[in-house]
């Protein structure tokens, strides 16, 4: 009998898996067709017939549908996969393939042009970026009352800072207000933060698409100017992707150890929390509560509790969804699926089992951690007239801090 | 140790393996003692109901009963509520001749036992570590041994109260050939006893509705076509693949998706029967490091290969059934009686070299 | 004759050293001897006639065929190996089994042992010229090959001849050639199984699952090399778009153990079992895969429908203990006299034809036959006894006067109502249940052993009811004994009970020993039917 090799599948996705056949270990076992959020809006597809078509050498016909760009990337189908399966790693590694042959969405190519030329996907020079967060910053001007002088100042390039953030672009263009909150908090806790005028997109669009180089290129341009600026701490704002390719990609990718913490801004605020360098005002939001687990940020990396802890703490009443944590559905705009505008309102329709989810908890508020889930459950709230509140942790833990200051 | 006193044969273990194996040592004029953790004898099977239709399906539950009906009648001495707590190795890492084995109140006891035999078993996998199949959340998802227990017990019928003709399925494989929870081997026990209960029950109840999900059928031995036309003669419905999520659906209905004829399918059940595999004991790393045999990668005992598969790496010890790797009944009792002849063979000889 | 070394330790092997006939030939043969000669055996093997080594058994993990062949070549010497150009004819009688061919004529044994089988499967299909019948222990690939091996087709593949074609395709991927396997169903059934399929996977070994009755086949010319190619086609179940189509330079038929050809072997041996599939040894869960109702008769590997060698290492190990234990036992006084023949017999053969147990034969030594009780392949079942029409056997542990004791005390105690019961289920289920104040259980060896006179006895001793309850079809210890109570009730039934307008029921159910609410609830459906007739009799 010949030697058995034991297939491995890394967890990681490295660069060199995603490039080969990652799929051929699946056994058709049909877990994953139950668990794909998608299996109504598309009958006659799924994540394991997907897989069986690139075995049996149909891949090509995978290229050219609709469903791998209606996937999430949200990795449900496979959190429990008996062969350790990713099918997150394997449609992008379609999306891939389409990608070379020049059949991906406008909207996204226009993104990663912009992301090459700019290193964001908005299209914004240096200058632009700091004109514009500074003036985000002097709109707060009736928050600056009772805070120390220049508490609410941008800081820009500031080498020996022992935190670098990396904002997402919706902070400086469409959602503002978020910008706002976190530099409260960063007020609030007297953190000893930078922004950088070069790298200030948190987003790897390269990655939704299977992109591969370019997306490593991205996280080298990020690693590099956090080791420039000496931070001690890559600190991420609540953007899933970006998140879980920093902290769980990165060294993979770049085959090399960080000598710096990434962190994301939950798990700093959990921190900071814990260490009482803040204090949240207890049951300070007399509402009920719930919380969405944005894929990447809780299946994918594995931060569940802190996020929970927070808001046990700040809430009158905090429920859960069923599913959640690692079963947690995907609230139906990752993966690109948010910023395709050839998704359109279909993302709106395909999420209707995170409706039912979200409605069966009878919360007032939905907590969430993650910008692109915030976009998405907020137009879900608007479509299906939810009588909820869509709100990021931070805002939240923002909220608490105001009430116990106050 | 006087010439002419018999050999003796200490059983670890006193499940069907470890009975089975103490009935042939005993016939074969061996002195053997029995030890058993827990107070009861029989293991898992003591716990299954029988299986038969209009006639026997073959599961092999009631072996047990003619085992006990044997041993009753010989000199096989039982001690319950005792576990092995040492060994003591002679020359050459032979067993010398007298283990120890203490019980609950840590009373300590010197046995005789030229050879040892592991038996001890396993233990089903908790389908409540996979959270989607909803074990333990949702009413009606039950394991192949709660469902058991209707069959036992003779009370069917009370399986879906308040339903004329409710909608059962079985999931196969769960917690096997899985590599997600560390066990990438296939139980193959489950597919037949999952089969024969689908077939109980539709004979039983021709109108009740029952599907059977699998991944790969394993069925094995000259009843594999006798199983499958009866499951089709019957009307079951076999699906391929085992639908990885169950979620409550109108009311008290269980909902799963799966994929059929090319399209998914969204089906509601009434009941669903997981047919759970065979995980190992985790006394046995306990054993292991009291009597130096090793464990695999699974966790189960590591057994020498080929002829010698009922040998370990300790001489005088030897496994038997089910905890050096998932086993049928069938297959446990051949593998225990067979353990049996190499100790036969190697109590022989060993007189002869000492 | 095998050179059998003196059993060193007398406390567990005694002076007299056990002999064995093995018949078959192959590799489950030299293991079964092997086997043997480890417990001191004195063993012989005979070759089949027209011999049966069918390539059959598969290398799965753990076990190497070519590996296990040469190691048992060793333990095969010293034993006796003969020849026979016919099929010997088997006979037993007080002394044991005497083989009635050749040279062995002369020769007694204590054992008999059926091991290897009739060869790989080849079932009957529509284009034979196309396939290859896989041999697991034959095949071997050196060179890079296109195969296509074929599963499930078209009855269900042996899961471990089918991972045995997975060992092979794997080892073909991996010299470079290209290995497909269509199946329905992927065979892991061993430890070590989903490894071997994972790694067949990773290596480009493709796995089709075809719908039932899609495949079609067809010849087809290479027009580059002029070589003849076999074409597959198929649908996929889960990738049901299209059709697919797999061209090959070779189609290998995997199959299983073949059961042709077992019910003429069989026929040489008395009252040997087959069971439902057409292989030897019993249905029974009784007999496991390789004991047969005759007590000292011992099958393995193909004959009793495995080819997994795991299994058949387990089976002949297995065997040999039992068998040992049984030699052991034989030849104790104590058995001789456990049935014994009077001379009220009139040599009907009644006895000699139903034994289930081939326990009864006919000696034809003096100038008058007569019947003979073999102690140690008799069971002690009591069927004979209850067929006898000159009441001339009488069993030792159960005597005729168990039963007649028992209707006299029916008799007096009026009112009562009667549960008899095989010793082997109802009485073992029985011993957990507090029975109601009149139903009286009466255990016997088998339900075989009540007659259809025991039946009417206790009806006309005052029975209000009678149920008899025997093991479940297909599980009696005794091969057909519950059958046999089936058939007498239902006699009983239509003989007298209807006609003569007998009010006390009388029925026939089975149970198993682990059936006791089962039997409680029969019980009492059955008494309450008894209260809700009318006064009996
Ligand atoms: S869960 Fe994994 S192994 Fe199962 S069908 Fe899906 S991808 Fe394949
Ligand atoms: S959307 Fe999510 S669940 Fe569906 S295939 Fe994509 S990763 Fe899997
Ligand atoms: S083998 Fe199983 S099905 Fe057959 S009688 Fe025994 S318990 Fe019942
Ligand atoms: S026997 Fe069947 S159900 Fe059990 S693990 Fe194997 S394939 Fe799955
Ligand atoms: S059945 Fe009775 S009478 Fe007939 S041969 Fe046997 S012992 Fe003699
Ligand atoms: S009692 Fe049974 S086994 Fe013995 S001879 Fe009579 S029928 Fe045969």
């Amino acid at each position: 009998m010949d030697d058995i090799i034991i297939a491995q599948n890394d967890n990681a996705e490295t660069i060199s898996n995603i490039n080969s056949a990652i799929s051929e270990t699946c056994m058709v076992c049909g877990e994953c067709v139950s668990r794909c959020f998608l299996n109504t809006a598309y009958p006659d597809m799924n994540p394991r017939r997907l897989i069986r078509k690139i075995a049996l050498g149909r891949a090509q016909e995978m290229v050219d549908s609709e469903f791998i760009w209606a996937c999430t990337l949200c990795a449900r189908c496979t959190a429990d996969c008996p062969k350790d399966l990713r099918m997150d790693a394997i449609i992008r590694n379609v999306r891939g393939m389409a990608w070379t042959q020049g059949k991906v969405p406008a909207r996204i190519r226009e993104g990663i042009e912009k992301g090459k030329e700019f290193g964001n996907n908005v299209g914004m020079d240096s200058e632009e970026f700091i004109d514009t967060a500074q003036w985000i910053a002097e709109e707060m001007e009736d928050d600056a009352e009772d805070l120390p002088e220049g508490a609410l100042d941008v800081p820009f390039d500031r080498e020996g800072a022992e935190i670098f953030y990396v904002p997402n672009p919706r902070e400086y263009t469409s959602n503002p207000g978020m910008f706002q909150t976190y530099l409260k908090f960063f007020a609030y806790v007297g953190a000893d933060w930078t922004l950088s005028s070069k790298v200030f997109d948190i987003t790897n669009w390269p990655y939704y698409m299977g992109d591969q180089e370019d997306a490593v290129d991205l996280v080298r341009l990020m690693v590099d100017e956090a080791r420039n600026l000496g931070a001690r701490i890559l600190l991420t704002t609540e953007c899933g992707h970006g998140f879980k390719i920093l902290r769980k990609d990165a060294e993979n990718w770049l085959d090399e150890k960080l000598d710096f913490e990434v962190l994301s801004i939950i798990e700093l605020a959990h921190r900071y929390w814990k260490e009482g360098r803040i204090k949240l005002s207890k049951g300070s939001v007399d509402k009920k509560i719930t919380y969405h687990d944005p894929c990447n940020v809780g299946r994918k990396v594995g931060v569940f509790e802190a996020p929970r802890e927070i808001l046990r703490e700040i809430a009158s009443e905090f429920v859960e969804m069923w599913p959640n944590r690692k079963y947690s559905v995907c609230c139906g705009g990752g993966g690109s699926v948010g910023q395709n505008s050839d998704m359109g309102a279909k993302r709106l329709e395909h999420a209707h089992y995170k409706k039912d989810q979200i409605l069966a908890t009878g919360a007032d508020v939905v907590a969430t951690s993650c910008q692109n889930c915030l976009t998405q459950l907020g137009d879900l709230q608007a479509r299906y007239e939810m009588p909820v509140e869509i709100k990021s942790v931070i805002e939240l833990v923002v909220e608490a801090i105001e009430h116990d200051r106050d | 140790m006087p010439s002419n006193s018999k050999k003796s044969a200490v059983i670890v273990g006193a499940g069907i393996a470890g009975l089975a194996s103490a009935r042939l040592l005993s016939e074969n004029g061996v002195d053997v003692t029995v030890i058993e953790k827990s107070s009861g004898i029989g293991g898992h099977v003591a716990n299954w109901g029988c299986m038969a239709t209009s006639e026997c399906q073959v599961c092999h539950c009631c072996s047990l009963s003619d085992i006990i009906a044997a041993l009753d009648e010989s000199p096989v001495r039982f001690m319950t509520g005792w576990q092995l707590e040492s060994i003591n190795t002679g020359v050459g890492g032979q067993l010398s001749g007298v283990i120890v084995v203490e019980n609950e109140s840590r009373n300590i006891r010197e046995i005789p036992a030229d050879a040892l035999i592991l038996s001890i078993g396993f233990e089903t996998f908790d389908p409540s570590s996979k959270g989607l199949w909803g074990y333990g959340v949702l009413d009606g998802v039950i394991t192949l041994a709660e469902f058991d227990d209707f069959i036992r017990e003779d009370r069917l019928s009370e399986l879906v109260p308040d339903q004329d003709a409710p909608r059962i399925a079985f999931f196969q494989c769960v917690g096997s050939r899985d590599k997600s929870i560390g066990a990438n081997y296939c139980s193959q026990y489950c597919c037949k006893a999952g089969l024969r209960s689908a077939i109980r029950i539709k004979t039983d109840k021709p109108d009740w509705d029952v599907s059977l999900f699998y991944i790969d059928l394993q069925v094995a031995g000259k009843y594999a076509t006798t199983l499958l036309d009866n499951a089709k003669d019957l009307g079951i419905h076999l699906v391929q693949g085992v639908p990885g999520e169950v979620f409550p659906y109108q009311g008290n209905k269980l909902g799963v998706v799966s994929e059929k004829n090319g399209l998914n399918v969204r089906d509601q059940f009434d009941r669903i029967i997981l047919s759970v595999g065979q995980r190992p004991n985790p006394t046995a790393a306990d054993l292991s490091r009291i009597t130096g045999v090793g464990l695999d990668n699974f966790g189960f005992f590591r057994n020498l290969e080929g002829l010698d598969r009922f040998r370990t790496s300790e001489k005088g010890i030897y496994v038997a059934g089910a905890c050096s790797g998932p086993m049928d009944i069938e297959t446990t009792l051949t593998s225990a009686e067979a353990a049996t002849a190499d100790i036969l063979e190697d109590l022989s000889n060993w007189r002869e070299g000492s | 004759m095998g050179s059998v070394s003196k059993p060193a330790g007398e406390d567990i092997l005694t002076d007299r050293i056990p002999t064995a006939l093995v018949l078959g030939s192959g590799l489950g043969a030299m293991l079964m001897c092997a086997e043997l000669a480890a417990l001191r055996f004195s063993v012989r093997m005979m070759e089949l006639p027209d011999t049966m080594a069918g390539d059959l058994y598969c290398s799965v993990p753990e076990v190497d065929v070519q590996r296990l062949r040469g190691s048992l070549m060793s333990a095969m010497e010293g034993i006796e190996v003969f020849r026979s150009k016919d099929w010997p004819k088997i006979g037993r009688d007080q002394a044991g089994f005497h083989a009635d061919v050749d040279h062995f004529r002369s020769h007694r044994f204590d054992t008999l042992f059926f091991a290897g089988g009739p060869g790989t499967k080849l079932p009957a299909l529509l284009r034979p010229d196309l396939f290859e019948p896989y041999k697991p222990e034959s095949f071997s690939v050196d060179q890079p090959e296109n195969l296509v091996f074929l599963l499930d087709y078209p009855e269900p593949t042996d899961p471990a001849a089918g991972m045995s074609a997975i060992a092979s395709a794997l080892s073909n991927a991996k010299i470079g050639g290209r290995s497909s396997v269509v199946l329905k169903n992927a065979p892991v059934r061993h430890l070590h199984g989903e490894t071997l399929y994972d790694s067949a996977k990773t290596s480009g070994v493709i796995f089709y699952r075809f719908v039932d009755c899609s495949i079609e086949l067809a010849q087809k010319k290479c027009s580059e090399t002029g070589v003849t190619q076999v074409c597959v086609s198929f649908q996929d179940c889960i990738e049901m778009g299209a059709d697919h189509e797999i061209t090959c330079d070779r189609l290998l038929l995997v199959t299983g153990p073949d059961n042709e050809g077992i019910t003429s072997v069989a026929g040489y041996i008395p009252g040997m079992d087959i069971d439902r599939n057409g292989f030897m040894i019993s249905d029974s869960a009784h007999c496991n895969t390789f004991k047969s109702f005759n007590r000292g008769i011992y099958c393995i590997g193909g004959f009793s429908g495995t080819t997994d060698l795991l299994n058949v290492i387990s089976q002949a190990k297995a065997a040999a203990a039992h068998a040992r234990s049984f030699a052991l036992a034989c030849h104790s006084e104590n058995r001789q006299s456990v049935l014994s023949i009077s001379d009220q017999c009139i040599r009907c053969l009644t006895c000699h034809r139903i034994c289930p147990h081939s326990a009864i034969w006919v000696s034809a030594a003096s100038s008058r036959s007569q019947m003979k009780s073999i102690g140690a392949a008799c069971v002690e079942c009591g069927i004979c006894v209850s067929e006898c029409p000159r009441i001339a056997l009488d069993l030792r542990g159960f005597p005729e006067t168990a039963f007649s004791g028992f209707i006299e005390d029916i008799g007096r105690e009026n009112d009562k109502i009667v549960v008899y019961g095989c010793s082997r289920s109802a009485a073992r289920a029985i011993s957990s249940l507090s029975l109601p104040p009149d139903v009286v259980f009466f255990s016997t060896p088998c339900a075989g052993s009540i007659s259809e006179k025991v039946i009417l006895e206790t009806i006309n001793a005052g029975a209000r009811g009678v149920l008899i309850v025997g093991c479940h079809h297909g599980n009696c210890a005794s091969r057909n004994g519950t059958d046999w109570a089936c058939d007498r009730v239902r006699s009983v039934v239509d003989n007298f009970v209807a006609p003569l307008e007998i009010k006390a029921p009388l029925e026939y159910r089975t149970v198993a020993p682990n059936e006791a609410t089962k039997l409680e609830r029969t019980i009492r459906r059955f008494v309450e039917k008894v209260h809700s007739k009318p006064d009996c009799l």
